[in-house]
């Protein structure tokens, strides 16, 4: 009895925090329409600045609790609103995603420059040592300060939604934007309201959590991922059913972490543990499943157009190629160490890609790229043991079975509801499957004992895998050197498969189903086929990736598959062009290439945060940077070859002699930006070609020229004012009384 | 053959949308459907494909029910449509638009049924342009190509002639007349009255969600309760 | 054109439209102050858009809307709302996930307290007193339009702008709705209530102008036009052969 009240204190402990963390979520979501991704990683900043004002500079707890919730909340959510959010208006849904995971990224990836992980940080607790009976059972009060801020949380914008003006203007902007505005409510006020009380509340619940355990930025903000599925129970709309979501969460978790969690004697107790701790994220998955069943939707209505260019097969050869031929030109420049670490490019470039048919012509943001990688280097694994290369179909088959799998469990699911169960998804896989022992499948005839199979199942064991690397027609890929240019040349197929699937009816068809889900329907098309196969066909090809990242490394721990890794790959795509192949090329080389963590080995969150704050900007160019900025800009370089060679030879031989210790790390750095930056305006004078006019459909927009050179080279036209004001609707100035009239 | 539609209803909160409406369109004749705004022409379009459920009633396709089959393959069984707000797949070119929606036909007779319906709605010159460069009249042009494309036998059309100019609304309306001489039932939703009574066999005349009036182009133009539903009740002299 | 003086709200050659397609090719309206004048006009005619136009909603291409002698083209519509510009959107203009008490708290804006706006929304249709702590969208489309309707009374508006208010309404609840609309006629306000119906406004209307094809195609007292509807609405535009 005595455990049983206490694991139920400590389960509503969880409740409070996930009841906290969920609420904010939610009355930021529902009032503004943008889902933040990373409001886990807003409560990790709340704990960590409390850490930095009550523990290192050593402030009285309740001044540091102060300055946290009445300075750094409200700030932080103001800001967040005034620099990202408020452009995020009138943008696609899966913009205003990626921007916030972007933003997850970001955040962390700066936390961990402020506040390195190295360093161990512990907060003591609120009133520690003071404790309550309750039914015998000794309960700190610092548990009983968790129970009654959850409760209290609650309460409180229960109230303020329906008891003050305030909040009924925040409910009715939900309602009806329009109207509102008719209404005299101002739409951005509210905005600013609610992400002041959602950060606020995120720091809150970073407080009250922060004396849990050493401090980890990472842990925090996957901790929300729990959070998520108490406000999926609230559909994301009802902050009384977000609470009840919390509560049975809570307590789920606090019953099978003392009944099962503590209990090694249990039968099965190594395969439970894992799932104890992924309890809250099964919830979530299950949760999705009941939600209402989505009607067909039209179109969609942006601001900025996505360009989704059909490549050519020449374009497409000449990369495929070129990928080849650079690659067996590097392989014998590099040292051996370099050359070791960047075998494991191709294998990301290749999961990258598996990225462009499901996101990018598909429209289906799945954040869970690297979980299907992890299963492809599973298969590998476990049957490659010889090098056997026909195991690489077997990963490519048994992953795209996975992913039809998965798509079929959310394949009812859209939008924000498939990248919450994608991310379920890899959470689960990360912190459950891929952690569990060896384990025996078996199966039976039922009800005898007549065994028809039975295989035993490694995964991960001892923390990392053995994926042998190929051998076939007597070419082994076991040194670095040829696995490199073995993963170039396997990256290069893949490069055709996908271009031909865009060029395809197929591909046709995924991108008409993103355009118009209705109008596919009435066509006689089935999305939900059409919807499977491209998860199928995306998880192959992760999966193909899989086998040659894991290869690449040849002892791959699960933390290399880990979900923030697939999302840093995921933006990558995302920030590059998620509709061009080339990006994905570069997009692996960017993430998995040794060039920025090897010149600056004390900057090691430099890729992280630059991914995180380009994804940020985004929500200006939903198209990514390749197709829409740099494409336009670097055209005219080939058509100057003593440019683009001079700018070459430039960047070569100051890499040369920065290998050589000639130059500073530093220095090669500069020459790098600043021949990056001459040379298309070189090239432009070189070759006497007219300042580019980036992509933007600007001529489609109305304006009688691209934004950016409108006023400085073009003349403004009436026309052109009276776009932009409609376009942001602003009043556009005019002198009272004008001269009108006939 | 055609489509028929008998005691369909649909309730949205405490709005009758749709009251116990039944109507048919016959193969070989275009049939018209008007109504004030509101009046529920646009769900009785969605009940009848799938977009959206009916609380009761039934939906038969050449005599067979088909109220309880998913949009995609009522559309497989020859229901085709177009929409009030353009549905086209925006990114795609106009062949492509097409293109897609000959998924159902055999690969080798894509590619020519494609041409033979560019040629047909005119929309050649503009075959490489995107869907969403184009503007609202030409797209109508491009949504009705792509729905011919699927080979419906039942074509429902959803105030095509808005944002056409008279000349193109001409040419749209000899297109329809020449779709029904090949067999097939059209069902049309306009405002433009001079385009219903000129191609329209036969008018249904829906008001609040009911039928208020079936009849030839000539009888409902000179129905009074016609004239009530559009300019109110009778006008004293 | 008449005198700018007395009139309320002006319309001068206003074009307006959505992407390619122009709605309005040139509207010249003049709406003097307490005047209730009816636009009518068949469906895709453009009256919701002048509507719109009307309240700051949809800037015009080209052209000017002019309040009191003030040019306010393109002036953000929560201003207008905030001196006195009140619109009764097409549809239920009412927030259907509030209860009608909250959806009535929000009327006070300009300056009523929550108490005189219920007494005078209540006072107005008794049914919504009963309705009071029920969701606005649980309720019947004539409820809703009710609702709707108590933002024009509790506001107070200077100029009161009703789109379609008998869109899906049953003939009796359509007639209590304009019944309203007379009295807020009666106490001074200018009314622009937009109709398919001509019958429905002809208690109402001091004026009525028929929009047929974007342009303005009649103008005068309701029964003066009523019986020239039935040709302008069948036959298309008949000043378009004198627009060539």
């Amino acid at each position: 009895m005595n455990e049983f009240i206490g694991f139920t204190v400590s389960g509503l402990v969880s409740a409070g925090l996930y009841a906290i963390v969920a609420c904010g979520l939610t009355l930021t979501y529902t009032t503004t329409g943008i889902f933040n991704w990373a409001h886990g990683a807003l409560v990790a900043v709340g704990a960590f600045s409390y850490w930095q004002f009550a523990v290192d500079w050593g402030l009285p707890t309740p001044l540091a609790a102060a300055i946290c919730l009445l300075l750094v909340g409200p700030l932080m959510g103001v800001t967040l609103e005034a620099v990202i959010m408020h452009r995020l208006e009138g943008t696609s849904e899966a913009t205003r995603m990626v921007v916030t995971l972007a933003l997850l990224l970001g955040v962390l990836a700066g936390m961990n420059w402020i506040w390195p992980p190295s360093q161990q940080r512990l907060v003591p607790r609120i009133a520690g040592g003071h404790v309550l009976t309750v039914l015998g059972q000794r309960v700190p009060y610092s548990d009983i300060l968790v129970i009654a801020t959850g409760l209290l949380v609650a309460v409180g914008l229960r109230t303020l939604l329906y008891r003050t003006r305030a909040g009924v203007e925040m409910r009715a902007t939900v309602d009806d934007r329009t109207l509102a505005t008719l209404n005299g409510a101002s739409p951005s006020r509210t905005a600013m309201r609610s992400w002041a009380i959602g950060s606020t509340l995120a720091v809150l619940a970073g407080i009250l959590i922060a004396p849990r355990g050493a401090l980890s930025a990472t842990t925090l903000a996957l901790l929300i991922v729990n959070a998520y599925a108490a406000a999926v129970i609230g559909r994301l709309r009802s902050l009384p059913m977000t609470f009840v979501g919390a509560v049975i969460l809570g307590l789920a978790t606090g019953y099978a972490q003392g009944y099962v969690g503590s209990r090694q004697d249990i039968t099965g107790y190594q395969y439970l543990v894992g799932l104890v701790n992924v309890l809250p994220v099964v919830v979530l998955f299950v949760a999705l499943q009941f939600l209402p069943q989505s009607r067909l939707r039209g179109a969609r209505v942006l601001r900025v157009k996505e360009v989704s260019s059909r490549p050519t097969w020449p374009g497409t050869l000449v990369l495929a190629v070129s990928v080849v031929i650079v690659a067996v030109a590097v392989a014998p420049l590099l040292s051996p160490g370099d050359l070791n670490s960047v075998t494991k490019v191709w294998g990301l470039a290749i999961v990258a890609l598996s990225l462009v048919p499901l996101v990018g012509y598909g429209g289906r943001l799945s954040v869970c790229p690297l979980s299907f990688a992890a299963i492809g280097a599973v298969v590998v694994s476990h049957l490659g043991g010889s090098g056997n290369p026909v195991v690489i179909i077997w990963a490519v088959l048994i992953a795209a079975a996975c992913g039809a799998v998965l798509s079929l469990t959310v394949i009812r699911l859209s939008g924000l509801y498939l990248s919450l169960a994608t991310a379920a998804f890899a959470v689960m896989l990360d912190n459950w499957i891929l952690t569990l022992p060896k384990f025996t499948a078996v199966i039976r005839v039922p009800f005898t004992d007549v065994t028809l199979y039975r295989h035993e199942i490694t995964i991960f064991e001892g923390g990392s895998l053995d994926v042998r690397r190929p051998s076939f027609f007597g070419v082994h890929t076991t040194g670095d050197h040829a696995f490199f240019i073995y993963g170039a040349v396997v990256f290069a197929l893949v490069t055709l498969v996908v271009a031909a699937v865009r060029r395809s009816d197929f591909g046709l068809r995924l991108i008409a189903l993103k355009d118009s889900p209705v109008g596919y329907a009435t066509l006689g098309l089935n999305g939900r086929l059409t919807s499977m196969a491209v998860f199928a066909f995306s998880a192959g090809l992760a999966g193909l990736g899989g086998a040659v990242y894991g290869a690449a490394i040849q002892r791959p721990s699960p933390n290399v598959f880990s979900f923030f890794s697939g999302l840093s790959i995921l933006l990558a795509v995302v920030i590059l062009g998620v509709n061009s192949i080339g990006a994905a090329a570069a997009a692996g080389v960017f993430v998995g290439g040794p060039a920025l963590t090897n010149l600056f080995p004390g900057l090691a969150q430099l890729s992280s945060t630059l991914i995180g704050t380009a994804g940020i900007g985004l929500g200006d160019n939903p198209n990514g940077a390749v197709p829409a900025e740099m494409r336009p800009r670097w055209r005219p370089v080939p058509r100057a070859p003593v440019v683009l060679v001079g700018g070459l030879a430039a960047v070569v031989i100051t890499y040369f002699l920065t290998l050589a210790g000639v130059l500073g790390n530093w220095t090669f750095a500069t020459v790098l930006v600043v021949v990056l930056l001459a040379m298309p305006p070189v090239a432009r004078y070189v070759a006497e070609i007219p300042a580019p006019r980036p992509v933007r459909d600007a001529e489609a927009d109305g304006l009688s020229g691209p934004p950016e050179l409108l006023g400085l080279t073009l003349p403004v036209t009436s026309a052109d004012l009276d776009r932009v004001s409609r376009e942001i609707s602003v009043p556009r100035p005019r002198p009272t009384g004008g001269s009108h009239g006939t | 053959m055609g489509l028929e539609i008998s005691g369909v209803s649909v309730r949205f909160g405490g709005l009758h949308a749709l009251d116990d409406v039944s109507i048919d369109a016959r193969g070989g004749m275009i049939t018209g459907l008007i109504g004030p705004n509101g009046a529920g022409k646009t769900t009785l379009f969605n009940v009848i494909t799938g977009v959206q459920r009916a609380a009761s009633g039934r939906v038969l396709l050449d005599d067979t029910r088909i109220d309880r089959v998913p949009a995609h393959r009522r559309a497989r069984l020859g229901l085709g449509r177009t929409f009030q707000r353009l549905e086209l797949f925006g990114s795609l070119s106009v062949r492509e638009n097409i293109r897609v929606a000959t998924g159902a036909l055999p690969r080798s007779r894509r590619e020519a049924t494609v041409n033979q319906l560019l040629d047909r709605v005119g929309l050649g010159d503009v075959a490489d342009e995107r869907a969403d460069a184009l503007s609202t009249g030409v797209g109508r042009m491009l949504e009705l190509a792509r729905c011919l494309a699927a080979e419906p036998s039942v074509l429902l059309l959803d105030e095509p002639a808005s944002g056409q100019d008279d000349q193109d609304t001409a040419r749209f309306a000899a297109l329809l007349t020449s779709l029904a001489a090949d067999g097939m039932a059209v069902l049309l939703v306009e405002h433009d009255m001079e385009l219903v009574m000129g191609v329209c066999e036969r008018v249904h005349v829906l008001e609040f969600g009911r039928l208020i009036a079936s009849g030839t182009a000539e009888e409902i133009k000179n129905d009074e309760r016609v004239r009530v539903a559009y300019l109110g009740e009778e006008v004293p002299a | 054109m008449t005198t700018t003086e007395t009139a309320l709200i002006e319309l001068h050659q206003v074009r307006a439209g959505y992407d390619e397609v122009e709605v309005l090719h040139g509207i010249d309206l003049s709406i003097p102050v307490g005047q209730v004048l009816a636009v009518l006009g068949p469906n895709g005619a453009g009256k919701s858009t002048l509507l719109r136009v009307l309240a700051g909603l949809h800037p015009p291409t080209s052209g000017d809307l002019v309040i009191g002698g003030n040019v306010m083209t393109g002036a953000d519509p929560t201003a207008l709302a905030l001196r006195g510009l009140c619109l009764i959107p097409e549809g239920r203009g009412v927030f259907p996930n509030l209860t009608v008490a909250e959806n009535l708290w929000l009327l006070t804006n300009r300056g009523a307290t929550r108490r005189d706006v219920e007494q005078a929304a209540f006072h107005a249709f008794p049914v919504l007193r009963e309705r009071r702590n029920q969701l606005a969208g649980s309720m019947s489309g004539g409820e809703q339009q009710m609702l709707a309707m108590a933002r024009a009374i509790a506001t107070d508006p200077a100029l009161l702008l009703v789109d379609e208010l008998s869109m899906g309404l049953a003939p009796r609840v359509v007639s209590q709705l304009f019944e309203s609309v007379a009295r807020i006629g009666e106490s001074g306000v200018t009314i622009v209530v937009v109709e398919q119906f001509v019958q429905t406004v002809l208690g109402v209307a001091d004026r009525a102008v028929a929009v047929v094809g974007g342009r303005i195609v009649l103008d005068g007292s309701p029964t003066e036009i009523a019986p020239e509807l039935h040709s302008a609405y069948f036959a298309g535009n008949p000043d378009q052969e004198d627009d060539r």
